[in-house]
């Protein structure tokens, strides 16, 4: 365990700003809950330390005298049926359940982790022996399992007698395929993972993967895992006790505490049973909530990403003057002035920056940047689609002269999809899986012209007919998983184009295609909109889309629009040092060729 | 010519379902890569051309075939000899943080494969660790990161020097550029190149960017639906394309130089299912130019000098160079 969380604790070299430790930074983000648990916590583990040496009163001596005195002063929480004082006993008790649980878990996540390991890494490998032996191993796990945890426990200490040892293995036996499967489980979805494949690729061994990759990487799991259990463990400890299988009387124990202060209960001594089972509740509460804030701590570099994304600040100076769009232009479609959006909570630098654009009848607006640039923020703000974290602070997007923020939800909804339609990347994640293309469809054509059912599915039919899709009817019938992607993209190209939009807006609408594919989709959508008329913003990081297809570009860079203009003059001869490093990327400019030299 | 480092023939997988039914991933493919060389390996998804490069590192088990490497047969070699070649046969994958440990420092990782090598005493296993830290162009100050720490451009930077400290003699390059964005695939281009004129390693470079490959292969291959249906230089190739398939893949590159007029799209639908498949012409159902004869077999590949090879029936025939058409 100690080798999973040291590493995080070390303060990160790389960075010149002063930073607060680990601890400091988890303490922070700690709800008052959270923070009263972990105080919880600390006070249970400085019991099972020194709990024994606080004790007021001797803990196994017993005093006729003081028989079932009830709390008073002298004896604050009372003495039970041998005149012990209860307080002290409860003082000392933590040390014995509380170690032979977190002694019994260690053994299980030992034993359990590391079987856990190579069950998960061998299971269906190409090594039969092997894999059939971590099978047999889970099925007569899944006997023991099949078993009640206490009654098998019981058996258990029964068989070997009773005895703070054997109550220890009793423990640790039933609790370690919880963590064999655990592991196994997490170690299945790891080992498919490219760096378990890398890590076999560099020369490790079998073994070298199983335990310097694939178990750190387990630990977080284990840990939460961990802290529940010995929760549990305590408990089962504690009932063993209970029942006269575990820990036996004078010692001091919650367990037999409690077994022998129940039948006082009846005749009025209460304190004698109460104390220690208050006390047994809250140490168990306290180890499950533990788990929580335990996973916190295990995050590799959770502190610090935030701070070592700081952007350079913008310059205005970078800013070029004449790119107000010309009010009121017949023609113009789209036309976006003073676009501000910013965080929505906590302030921080704007995320777009007084954006102007506009976009005329049937024509195509590339918007290029690098990554980060506010791209795609800018085409949700367009759509009205913020969300909750971003918000429009201030500026115009009129469509068609009507300003889209100021309208209220109906009205923008007649809008949206029907004049002002989204093309977004993934075509196929963003179609519902359980519903069929035609219904999609029939649903999209009827939400905005009212129209019989039948006479929808028609015209879904004559527009998949009129993008090239043959044998429409097969697939208006067809769920999503059937298409490939490129037939998915058709598919919601013809669903954009169905209400004969005025403005498309597209984000990255071939990615994940392949080239051959995206050719295809961007000669089909770039004909549709020539052929009826409508415009289209198509952001993207690749210049290639934007050279063949766009006639105007836009460039965004730091949520600003740093140069536009027609794409045979912005690509060719740009004039903003982010454009120019753009063009460059893209051509691959920087990269030497190897092709002078002789080929063997 | 001289003895090639690599030498593949006849490598087949197949991922069989059933008894009967299999996927035909790789079916029978033969190419060679000399010292020092950079083979292009182009094809879009669903070729095989990613599984190709985990045969060759034996990541997965061929169903047929030979790798001859430095003299071993890699297809037949047991897991000690494997391990044994290990340093001299790497890889760098598609996506740079997944292909991180993250629980491993940079420090941590790319020492790895000196601490599975040798018995390096530490202090040489650090310096060598700071040098090649160096050549990827990353400092001392990134020795204690963890690789969510890092930018994807570094992240891949770090992977790299972690298959290049061994000094190998091969690195398989699988979509190395696929997920960056473009100013970062130019940097990781621009380096790669360096790297190779500095250590002299041989490449493997598996892409779906054509533009990519042209400019850091010597030779490109290019590959559909588990076949090799092209292979030339690269300034053979790129200039006369003699496969139908390379040509529809070239006409696809999108130049981001708009003055370059897009030729005309000579595809239509999509890469078929690799399931069972059956003994024709594995681009005929997309071909413009198909003949009766090509579904009577696979075509060979004819030699068309100059070190081309194409494997279409119709390679022969006069094409028109690209550009002019």
């Amino acid at each position: 365990m100690n080798r999973a969380i040291a590493p995080q604790t070390r303060i990160n070299s790389g960075e010149s700003a002063p930073r607060k430790t680990r601890a400091r930074l988890v303490w922070n983000g700690l709800s008052t809950f959270q923070r009263i648990i972990l105080a919880g916590f600390m006070v249970t583990v400085f019991l099972a330390a020194f709990g024994p040496m606080l004790a007021p009163f001797p803990t196994t001596l017993a005093d006729p005298m003081q028989r079932l005195s009830p709390p008073g002063a002298k004896h604050l929480f009372g003495t039970d049926e041998n005149g012990i004082d209860v307080l002290s006993r409860l003082l000392a008790a933590p040390r014995t359940d509380v170690t032979i649980a977190l002694v019994a878990t260690a053994l299980s996540v030992a034993v359990g982790a590391a079987l856990g390991v190579f069950a998960g890494y061998f299971e269906g490998g190409t090594r039969r022996w092997l894999h059939w032996a971590s099978e047999i191993g889970l099925r007569f796990l899944d006997i023991l399992q099949a078993f009640p945890v206490f009654i098998l426990a019981m058996v258990l200490v029964a068989i070997r007698g009773t005895g703070p040892m054997n109550v220890l293995f009793a423990v640790a036996f039933v609790n370690f395929p919880v963590f064999l499967r655990l592991v196994r489980s997490e170690v299945l979805s790891l080992r498919e993972r490219p760096f378990a494949e890398a890590a076999l690729a560099i020369g490790n061994s079998d073994l070298g993967v199983c335990f310097r990759h694939l178990l750190p990487n387990a630990w977080p799991v284990v840990i939460v895992q961990v802290s529940v259990t010995v929760g549990f463990a305590i408990l089962l400890t504690a009932g063993l006790s209970f029942v006269g299988a575990g820990v036996s009387p004078p010692t001091p124990e919650l367990g037999s505490m409690i077994a022998s202060g129940a039948k006082f209960m009846i005749l009025g001594q209460w304190w004698v049973v109460m104390f220690p089972g208050l006390m047994l509740g809250l140490i168990v509460f306290t180890f499950a909530m533990m788990g929580e804030i335990l996973g916190r701590f295990l995050e590799p570099g959770h502190s610090s990403t935030a701070q070592s994304r700081a952007r350079s600040p913008v310059t205005a100076r970078n800013r070029p003057k004449a790119m107000e769009p010309k009010a009121g232009s017949p023609n113009e479609v789209l036309s976006v002035s003073g676009l501000v959006v910013k965080p929505a909570f906590g302030g921080g630098r704007p995320v777009l920056d007084r954006v102007d654009l506009h976009v005329e009848q049937g024509e195509i607006l590339g918007i290029v940047g690098p990554p980060g640039a506010g791209k795609s923020v800018l085409v949700r703000s367009i759509m009205v689609l913020l969300g909750d974290k971003l918000h429009h602070a201030e500026g115009r997007i009129a469509f068609r002269g009507e300003d889209l923020t100021g309208l209220d939800e109906r009205a923008l909804r007649r809008i949206l999809g029907r004049d002002l339609v989204p093309l977004l990347a993934n075509a196929k994640e963003q179609l519902n899986p359980l519903v069929r293309i035609g219904e999609l469809m029939v649903a999209h054509i009827r939400a905005h012209s009212p129209c019989s059912r039948r006479v929808a599915r028609q015209r879904a039919a004559d527009m998949l007919g009129s993008i090239g899709i043959t044998d429409a009817e097969r697939r208006l019938r067809a769920y999503p998983h059937e298409l490939s992607g490129g037939m998915a993209q058709r598919v919601c190209i013809a669903i954009s184009l169905i209400h004969r939009p005025a403005l498309i807006v597209a984000d990255e609408p071939t990615a994940g295609l392949d080239v051959t594919v995206q050719r295809q989709v961007l000669d089909l959508m770039i004909g549709l909109c020539e052929e009826t008329g409508a415009a289209q913003i198509l952001a993207t990081r690749d210049l290639g889309i934007v050279a063949q297809y766009c006639r105007r570009v836009a460039v965004l860079h730091e949520g600003r629009i740093v140069e536009t203009g027609l794409v045979e003059k912005v690509l060719v001869a740009p004039s903003h040092p982010a454009t120019r490093a753009l063009v460059e990327a893209a051509r691959l400019q920087s990269v030497p060729t190897t092709l002078a030299e002789a080929t063997p | 010519m001289t003895e090639p480092l690599v030498a593949v023939a006849g490598l087949v997988k197949r991922f069989y379902i059933n008894a009967h039914d299999y996927i035909g991933a790789i079916n029978g493919i033969s190419f060679r890569i000399g010292r020092g060389e950079t083979l292009g390996l182009v094809g879009e998804s669903g070729s095989g051309k990613t599984t190709v490069g985990r045969c060759l590192l034996r990541l997965i088990e061929p169903t047929e075939g030979r790798i001859h490497f430095e003299g071993t047969d890699l297809a037949g070699a047991s897991r000690e000899q494997l391990r044994a070649l290990r340093p001299r046969l790497q890889i760098v994958f598609q996506d740079p943080l997944a292909s991180l440990n993250p629980r491993r420092t940079v420090r941590q990782a790319v020492g790895e494969p000196l601490v599975l090598q040798s018995s390096m005493p530490s202090v040489a296993r650090g310096s060598a660790v700071l040098d090649m830290l160096e050549r990827v162009h990353l400092g001392p100050h990134h020795l204690d990161c963890y690789p969510v720490e890092l930018t994807t451009s570094e992240q891949q930077r770090v992977a790299i020097a972690r298959a290049l400290i061994t000094r190998p003699a091969l690195v398989v390059l699988d979509e190395p550029t696929s997920s960056l964005d473009p100013a970062v695939r130019s940097e990781i281009l621009t380096l790669l190149a360096g790297l190779q004129a500095e250590l002299g390693a041989a490449y493997l470079f598996i892409s779906h960017d054509l533009m990519a490959v042209e400019r850091i292969s010597h030779r490109v291959a290019v590959m559909y639906l588990g076949h090799i249906v092209e292979i030339a230089p690269t300034p053979e190739i790129m200039s006369r394309p003699r496969h139908p398939y390379t040509r529809a893949l070239m006409s696809a590159v999108l130049s981001p130089d708009p003055h370059t007029r897009l030729p005309p799209n000579p595809v239509r639908g999509e890469i078929p299912s690799a399931l069972n498949p059956r003994p024709e012409c594995p681009f005929l159902s997309r071909c413009s130019i198909r003949m009766d004869d090509c579904r009577n077999g696979r075509p060979p590949m004819l030699d068309l000098g100059l070190h081309h090879y194409a494997a279409c029936l119709r390679a022969m025939e006069a094409v028109p160079a690209m550009g002019e058409c």
